[in-house]
């Protein structure tokens, strides 16, 4: 690796540091943000698991003998979410016996303390020289224009000799026998790029000739046949489709690395292709597959051991079942019927409780004027808040589905977005006697969706009032300024801390997680912001004095660690903007 | 005069709480509340009330089964009628109704799944104080 490589590589290495000793946390964050990696201190258990499963971390230093020991006992748990992520472990314990147990979990390197700064380092930079991301990128591009262009072009007999790895006459010879596609112009063979990648994988599979493969592309299904070192020997065009990838950057390759995108070849228990090859049967599991994107795909695959004259096992014939439409929806159900529950414990009961009470004739004439009035006004934000919720819920399936639609106009934001939204959350924001203080900027026409930024602003308003201390001010400011800002603010009590890093550092799963209504209102914020070019940065953290201090920064900065914290002076900044374009009104300028 | 009965909710959804006290209070009841599990058990030790109504799904989801059982094995508080006020069913879709008085497993008196009418929660708490 270059000097110059090792540095572009820490300045995007991810490290996650794991450890209870403040001291050795502070240390490490400081002496790896020096050497240009992007560190981070971890204390949840729950966090780190979740990072790791969505891949935001490149390497970890983990204390084993944090929370008073056992930490190694993580380290499975973390390689069977990510197989692959490089593990420092750390310890105080000098004993032989730790040493074992942690080496027997497959960590890269273990570490003693104190910690050795230029030991760490050059662990970290094996690690991540090793790391799949840093070396030659192994996902698959989607064929370019340029790309499709080249597939298509004319060789000449030198370029298609490097390209078979064909001497110049045996070439010519094949060409002549008809064998190989080419013609001849004036005296020389020319040959196309895409035809004798074709004709490589028609020789590649073998003595089965074309039949073999004539019957793979008469099936609907992915299918491919993988030999015993799992390399594909031949596959149909519907294996091609479904993985968006070129044939000739699936003949010969390894299935494990053209389906998984993987390094390396999956275990033998979930292996199809390998079981097959070792039980002589046929077995079928659920595979998960990463398309170009690098999304999930759920497949269903099929491993069918073909035998040879002799009756051993050559290869396998694999056939992949993508079922991730069906997949998906039933993640979908599942969303909206764990949605449903959660709405009819809180909501419906609360509705219910009042509406009933307000309905009986009996009960409601021993209940006093002003309360019968509370009860209306909470029942009515009980129900707009679930319409809000129910509309996000769609809104999100839309947005996860590629069906919302940004139908942009020119709108003028304070008329048609800000004063309607604070009027229909009014009796949300009495009922908790929490004002709004709205200041309107040097605000010019903006180009959006103005359905989708009314949206956008409720959320953000909901979610303020959710996390807002009983008669605290919400701060509301839109302007111009270059790009066109929304910025809502206000002092809460209680604001999760777990809800909002989910939403911060982008990795939430709307569907996988028991999202509260706050976070999908977020979510659901920043979409309509990314679909408008934008985004939404949310702040969120401890007043300390006037200082607005964030919850990262508060627990790793020295400074504020005898500060006890006080749940009532926790601030919530959320700022949504997206790019201006200068537009003009119809009807003559702004209003 | 005859002393008010008290009435502890227990329930980590406010408006809720704050429907249900209301009718409650109306109806002539000395209603208190608590937010969590852990909120109820720390009040058990100052009062002990004449009926509580029992949310499950609070701090966990099954805080509530956890809280009726630790509540019956205490002798300060096992005579306490517990009427059990859930929406665990949408969660977890099991009979709790036929569970209900099951000693070891849903010592409750009452189990009633929401949303509930005023009227009908009204009647099994008169039933239950009665």
């Amino acid at each position: 690796m270059r000097p110059g490589d090792a540095r572009s590589s820490r300045k995007h290495a991810h490290v996650a540091i794991m450890d209870s000793d403040r001291e050795t946390v502070e240390q490490l964050l400081k002496e790896l943000r020096k050497l240009g990696y992007k560190a981070e201190a971890i204390e949840q258990t729950k966090t780190l698991l979740r990072k790791v499963k969505n891949d935001l971390i490149d390497v970890l230093i983990l204390a084993v003998d944090a929370w008073g020991g056992g930490r190694f006992e993580l380290i499975p748990l973390i390689k069977r979410l990510n197989r692959s992520l490089p593990i420092i472990a750390t310890s105080g314990d000098d004993s032989l016996e730790t040493a074992g147990k942690v080496r027997e979990q497959g960590v890269l390197f273990y570490a003693m303390k104190p910690l050795d700064m230029r030991e760490i380092d050059i662990v970290l930079k094996n690690a991540l020289a090793r790391g799949p991301k840093y070396q030659r990128p192994i996902t698959f591009v989607k064929p370019t224009r340029a790309e499709n262009d080249r597939e298509n072009e004319i060789l000449d007999i030198n370029e298609a000799s490097r390209t078979l790895k064909l001497s110049k006459n045996t070439l010519a010879r094949l060409a002549k026998q008809g064998e190989i596609p080419a013609c001849r112009i004036g005296n020389r063979w020319c040959f196309i790029r895409n035809q004798i990648y074709e004709w490589l994988r028609i020789r590649a599979a073998g003595n089965q000739c074309n039949y073999n493969t004539l019957i793979l592309e008469t099936m609907d299904e992915g299918v491919a046949v993988v030999d015993r070192r799992l390399k594909i020997i031949s596959c149909n065009s519907a294996y091609l489709k479904a993985l968006d990838i070129p044939r000739d950057r699936v003949i010969g390759e390894p299935c494990y690395r053209v389906s998984h995108r993987s390094v390396a070849p999956c275990d033998e228990p979930i292996c199809p292709v390998r079981k097959a090859f070792k039980t002589r049967q046929a077995v079928k599991v659920l595979h998960v597959n990463y398309d170009n994107e690098g999304k999930e795909r759920y497949c269903d695959v099929v491993a069918l051991p073909i035998k040879d004259a002799h009756g051993d096992i050559t290869s396998v014939l694999e056939i992949i079942r993508d079922n991730t439409e069906i997949y998906n929806l039933n993640r979908h159900l599942n969303g909206v019927m764990r949605f449903f529950a959660r709405e009819s414990k809180a909501t419906l009961g609360t509705v219910m409780m009042n509406i009933s009470a307000l309905a009986d004739e009996n009960l409601s004439a021993t209940i006093d004027k002003s309360k019968r009035s509370e009860m209306l006004v909470s029942s009515l934000c009980s129900l707009k808040l679930m319409h809000d919720m129910i509309r996000n819920y769609i809104v999100s399936y839309q947005v996860e589905n590629g069906r919302l639609q940004c139908n942009k106009s020119i709108v003028h934001i304070a008329d048609n977005i800000i004063y309607p939204v604070i009027f229909e959350t009014a009796p949300l924001l009495r009922k908790k006697a929490i004002s709004i203080d709205t200041f309107i900027g040097n605000l010019k026409p903006t180009y959006c969706d103005v359905d989708l930024m009314k949206v956008a602003f409720t959320d953000m308003i909901n979610s303020m009032a959710k996390y807002a201390m009983n008669g605290s001010k919400i701060r509301c400011s839109v302007e111009t300024d270059g790009d066109f800002v929304m910025v809502v603010s206000g002092v809460g009590a209680g604001v999760p801390h777990e809800k909002f890093q989910n939403l911060s550092d982008g990795s939430l799963d709307v569907e996988h997680q028991e999202m509260s209504d706050a976070e999908m209102g977020l979510y659901i914020a920043r979409r309509i912001a990314e679909i408008h070019d934008g985004g939404l940065n949310i702040e969120t953290g401890y007043i300390v004095g006037d200082q607005h201090v964030s919850y990262d920064e508060f627990r790793a900065t020295r400074q504020y660690s005898h500060l006890e914290v006080v749940s009532n002076t926790e601030f919530i900044r959320l700022q949504l903007r997206i790019p201006h374009i200068d537009v003009h009104w119809d009807d003559g300028g702004d209003k | 005069m005859k002393s008010m009965k008290k009435i502890l909710i227990v329930d980590d959804d406010v408006d809720f709480v704050e429907a249900t006290k209301i009718v409650l209070e109306e109806s002539g009841y000395d209603v208190e509340a608590c937010l969590s599990a852990e909120a109820c058990l720390e009040q058990l030790k100052a009062n002990v009330p004449d009926l509580i109504i029992l949310d499950v799904m609070m701090e966990t989801d099954h805080s509530g089964f956890d809280l009726c059982r630790e509540i019956k094995r205490n002798l300060k508080t096992k005579e306490i009628p517990i009427l059990m006020l859930t929406a665990v069913e949408q969660k977890y879709p099991m009979n709790f109704n036929r569970a209900a008085g099951d000693e070891t497993w849903l010592p409750v008196d009452v189990y009633i799944d929401k949303p509930v009418e005023a009227s009908v929660l009204l009647e099994r708490i008169n039933k239950l104080l009665r």
